[in-house]
């Protein structure tokens, strides 16, 4: 999915995700990471992990809560 | 939950979608969005009319911007309304009144998905019970 990182992940998260089930986001946006750390503690998701997948691009993964 | 109030007075892609992304990121985050479309910003919500175009100044980005959108690269203005409104339902938009007389339209004239129309006074209150409020010109 193209456009805004967050937009693509909130998707992803309210189309059938499941709690405790895990989110892999891939983003080439530099500040993903951050606006993914203010959204997830925003709405109540957990931050796993964010980890460099090799050129510009990001492997950000979300545990789903409840 | 914290809730944004905001303005859009042009339909230039560069004034259209930062004002729709930043009240998409609200929803999407649990806000409530409350979007207020005066004067030029009305026409983006003119039924058969099609934002197509960058303020002057930005000429230079325009088949940046349409080519971004064409290939998919970048989702529309509309797209990424409804990727916060329609799924979260948290984000209200309205027509100004007297820009809509000033322009000669009626209300009939707006896209079906217009919550309402409104005037600067009630928009006003809307922007006294938020937390945010954001004039995008």
């Amino acid at each position: 999915m193209s456009g805004p990182p967050l937009i693509a992940l909130s998707q992803a998260m309210s189309g059938g995700a499941v709690p405790s089930q895990v989110v892999k986001l891939l983003a080439t946006d530099p500040a993903a990471p951050m606006d993914v750390k203010e959204w997830t503690a925003s709405v109540g998701h957990k931050l796993l992990a964010v980890e460099k997948a090799g050129g510009e691009v990001f492997e950000i993964y979300v545990e789903v809560m409840e | 939950m914290a809730k944004l109030a905001l303005i859009v007075t042009s339909e230039k892609l560069d004034k259209l979608f930062p004002a729709v992304t930043l009240a998409t990121t609200a929803a999407i985050s649990g806000w409530e969005a409350d979007m207020f479309f005066t004067f030029w910003g009305l026409l983006a919500l003119k039924k058969g009319y099609e934002p197509s175009s960058v303020s002057e100044d930005y000429q230079e980005y325009q088949d940046m911007l349409a080519g971004a959108i064409d290939s998919g690269t970048m989702p529309g203005w509309r797209e990424v309304l409804e990727q916060g409104g329609r799924e979260t339902g948290k984000i209200k938009i309205y027509a100004c009144s007297t820009t809509l007389g000033l322009f000669g339209m009626k209300e009939d004239d707006l896209e079906t998905f217009v919550d309402g129309v409104a005037g600067a006074a009630t928009y006003l209150g809307m922007a006294r019970d938020s937390d945010v409020s954001l004039f995008i010109s």
